[in-house]
């Protein structure tokens, strides 16, 4: 396990002090900060609303599924197919580690700085409460419940992320593949359940899976509103695993080339 | 070379496998976890509105129990429909927009706990026009924006804005604010789960208890379409499973057998004699009557006193209005004043009572526009148990005299300090039988048309009366927990601040962050 440590803190190392993490940032937290003055004079416009419906709206933004659809894969593109495109993936396969002791510390050093690029958001929550712009307490549960299943979807999507990586030596390609996974996990649930609601009496597996998977309703109707399903938790933290499990094998399979 | 080919194959095969079956273990714990008895939810809103009240989550239980079904499907008015050019248009929008929102969250949680037990359907008004309008039909609903209970073949509709939530409206009258800030209808209160729980016990109450209103004695009607009509009221009781019907007492003679509670709402003639002894009769055979009055300023004779029939039962109406001081705020230690104002009564209820124990810890007493005093008798006959605590007034009330001239409502105040007093203005008459151990209960209301010109905020005390009647003391309760709006109001000042620190500082910050980050590397 320490080994894994080891290899998440000089992943960690690259990932802080590589200027284009941050230039990331900014651009993220200059739109956001665009959506977020058009919700505030909504509420200016409008003559106020329900302090609760900010926080969602605070938590959930159009930023927010960037975050989660664009940045994992950006994180993760560079883990393996970078590796193996300069041909050290064969030191690091060779060093005294095991595989999955390397898949562990890449994907938590990434996980560790998508955290971190999220905690300015608290930061930015904790001043507009301030006298000088909100004037007023907001409450904070519901957008902790939020940023955890924005989270536990990070974690997922990096988990993906590391695996498609895994399996090329293109990193646009894996970061593509990466984008594309997350733009399918957050649209396509929605856009089927429709369709198989329809048989749901016939596969009702099929439609608690659905369920299951509809991340963006998770999201938006769960987390966001401060409910917090453990079903739901249990769908990242599992898939999660599960796609560590694969990116340990896909780095296994090279042993048979 | 076959050799090696063999191995890479096998190799790369139990990948394959093994990627497989960890796919098959990933989707069945999914799958699992899912499961209503091993998911568990944790409620982290604000003011916990997620979590259900006990008497709800018993109420669920029991459905499941019985194996029933419930059906809740929403139609919501779609807001593109509703007018948003004005600001207070704007507003409105957003006040329903909340409730709908509140109201899906909700019954999220009501078809999660329900563990199957519950389905619910959502109608879109605009894309599903033809199936909402057959589903509509089929339930009978009436109202654009409401939700349907179903359990069976029998519903409940509850408005959105009304039965689920309290909307604070502005008053035309306020005198402006200093800055010229402006009032908008607002959302108040959400008592989503209260409203939906109690209709789902109403549906499962079993039997029809009998209403029959009387007619005959210029009283209010339950037709609809008709001024001051009781119509709500009758609705809502068909809708908690009551039989209404109408009842001439000079028709029939007699009350017919299978009525359970007999109902005479704001009455303009008295009782005949031969009328108030069919009601005592009933009332000592177990029957259970309501009896709400009324108050005309004139003609002074359309306001009846029922001497004949309260005598035999202990009790008298006052024939004058009831009034109560006005607290003035340039006076907070006097009394209060009189005026136009002292017709309103901010009512007493009796903590201990089952109708009004529950919309008194609620804190939900009603507020009656105009009412008559009611008054024990000296001599009270055998077996008759007068209460007259149901309904009462402040310690500040005083009974207003006719004019001597025009014989109009003098409202100018008590002569003096003597005349004020707590005054009753509702109250329960028990019976007892003459045979069997069914006592009878006369309910008396001195308060004039607070049911129907005010049904939304003293409905429930209306319903919780007929239901204890009906001895369905499992309705005769409010539950559930209440969200209490919290607004967020912003002015141009604000406004420019966050959008200065959002736009420019944050993403600023950031980007001397970077910028010292790619200093730091070139120069190491």
């Amino acid at each position: 396990m320490s080994r894994a440590w080891t290899t998440m803190l000089r992943e960690l190392n690259g990932y802080f002090f590589n200027p284009v993490g941050y230039l990331i940032a900014v651009l993220l937290y200059l739109y956001r900060g665009v959506e977020l003055s058009a919700v505030v004079e909504t509420v200016r416009d409008i003559g106020g609303r329900d302090v609760e419906e900010f926080a969602t709206a605070y938590v959930l933004q159009f930023s927010s599924l960037i975050m989660i659809v664009l940045v994992p894969p950006i994180l993760t593109m560079r883990c393996f197919a970078e590796e193996r495109r300069t041909g050290s993936i064969e030191v690091l396969l060779t060093a005294p580690v095991r595989n999955w002791e390397v898949v562990v510390g890449k994907w938590a050093a990434a996980f560790v700085f998508f955290c971190v690029l999220w905690i300015p958001t608290l930061g930015v929550l904790w001043l507009l409460t301030g006298d000088s712009y909100l004037a007023t307490s907001i409450p904070f549960s519901p957008v902790v419940a939020g940023y955890l299943g924005l989270v536990l979807v990070g974690a997922f999507a990096l988990s993906a992320g590391c695996f498609f990586s895994s399996l090329t030596d293109n990193v646009l390609l894996a970061s593509l593949s990466g984008i594309l996974f997350g733009w399918g996990l957050i649209s396509l649930p929605s856009f089927v359940t429709p369709y198989v609601d329809t048989y749901a009496e016939r596969w009702p597996l099929l439609e608690s899976l659905l369920a299951q998977m509809n991340v963006f309703a998770q999201l938006t109707q769960w987390f966001s509103r401060g409910l917090i399903d453990t079903g739901h938790c249990a769908f990242y933290v599992t898939g999660t695993a599960f796609f560590l499990f694969l990116t340990t094998r896909s780095l296994e399979a090279r042993r048979w080339r | 070379m076959a050799m090696n080919f063999v191995k890479r194959f096998v190799g790369k095969a139990l990948i394959f496998v093994s990627g497989i079956l960890a796919l098959a273990v990933w989707l069945g714990l999914t799958v699992l976890a899912g499961r209503p008895g091993v998911r568990q939810m944790i409620d982290v809103s604000p003011q916990a509105r997620f979590t259900f009240s006990q008497e709800t989550e018993d109420l669920l239980t029991e459905v499941r129990a019985r194996g029933l079904k419930i059906e809740i499907d929403t139609f919501y008015v779609a807001l593109g429909s509703v007018p948003q050019l004005t600001v207070e248009q704007k507003q409105w929008a957003t006040v329903l927009q909340r409730i709908q929102s509140l109201t899906t969250d909700l019954l999220r949680v009501y078809e999660a706990r329900g563990r199957g037990a519950v389905h619910v359907e959502h109608f879109d008004e605009m894309r599903e026009v033809k199936r909402m309008r057959e589903r509509r039909e089929e339930l009978r609903a009436r109202q654009r924006n409401s939700i349907v209970v179903s359990i069976g073949d029998r519903h409940k509709e509850l408005i959105l804005d009304e039965d689920l939530a309290a909307i604070d409206f502005p008053n035309p009258n306020a005198p402006p604010t200093p800055g010229g800030q402006r009032w908008f209808a607002r959302l108040d209160t959400y008592k989503g789960e209260e409203a939906i729980s109690s209709a789902i016990r109403s549906l499962l109450v079993e039997g029809t208890p009998v209403v029959a209103f009387l007619k005959g004695y210029g009283e209010a009607t339950i037709l609809e379409g008709v001024a001051d009509s009781y119509s709500e009221l009758a609705g809502a009781l068909a809708d908690d499973g009551f039989e209404v019907r109408e009842l001439n007492l000079r028709k029939t003679q007699e009350i017919p057998s299978d009525v359970d509670i007999v109902a005479l709402f704001e009455p303009t003639r008295e009782l005949t004699d031969r009328d108030a002894e069919i009601l005592l009769a009933f009332l000592r055979h177990g029957g259970r009557v309501v009896l709400n009055v009324s108050y005309r300023d004139l003609p002074v004779d359309h306001n009846p006193t029922f001497r004949g029939f309260g005598s035999r039962l202990g009790f008298e109406i006052g024939s004058e209005l009831v009034l109560h001081l006005v607290k003035d705020p340039r006076m907070p230690d006097a009394p209060g004043r009189a005026g136009i104002e002292s017709q309103t009564l901010d009512t007493v209820l009796n903590p201990v009572h089952p109708i009004t124990r529950p919309l008194a810890r609620a804190g939900r007493a009603p507020q009656l526009k105009i009412a008559r005093e009611l008054r024990t008798l000296a001599e009270r006959p055998e077996g008759v148990h007068v209460d007259l605590s149901l309904l009462r007034t402040g310690p500040y009330a005083w009974l207003a005299p006719r004019r001597a001239s025009g014989g109009t409502t003098d409202l100018s105040g008590p002569r003096d300090a003597s005349q004020v007093a707590v005054r009753s203005v509702g109250g329960i008459i028990d019976v007892d039988p003459e045979t069997g151990d069914r006592q009878g209960h006369l309910v008396v209301l001195g308060g004039v048309a607070f049911i129907n010109a005010g049904f939304a905020s003293n409905g429930d005390l209306a319903l919780n009366i007929f239901n204890w009647l009906a001895a369905r003391q499992e309705l005769v309760t409010v539950r559930g927990t209440r969200y209490q709006s919290k607004r967020l109001e912003l002015n141009e000042v604000q406004t420019r601040r966050i959008g200065t620190l959002l736009g420019w500082y944050v993403p600023g910050a950031l980007l001397a962050l970077a910028l010292i980050v790619y200093w730091r590397r070139r120069s190491s």
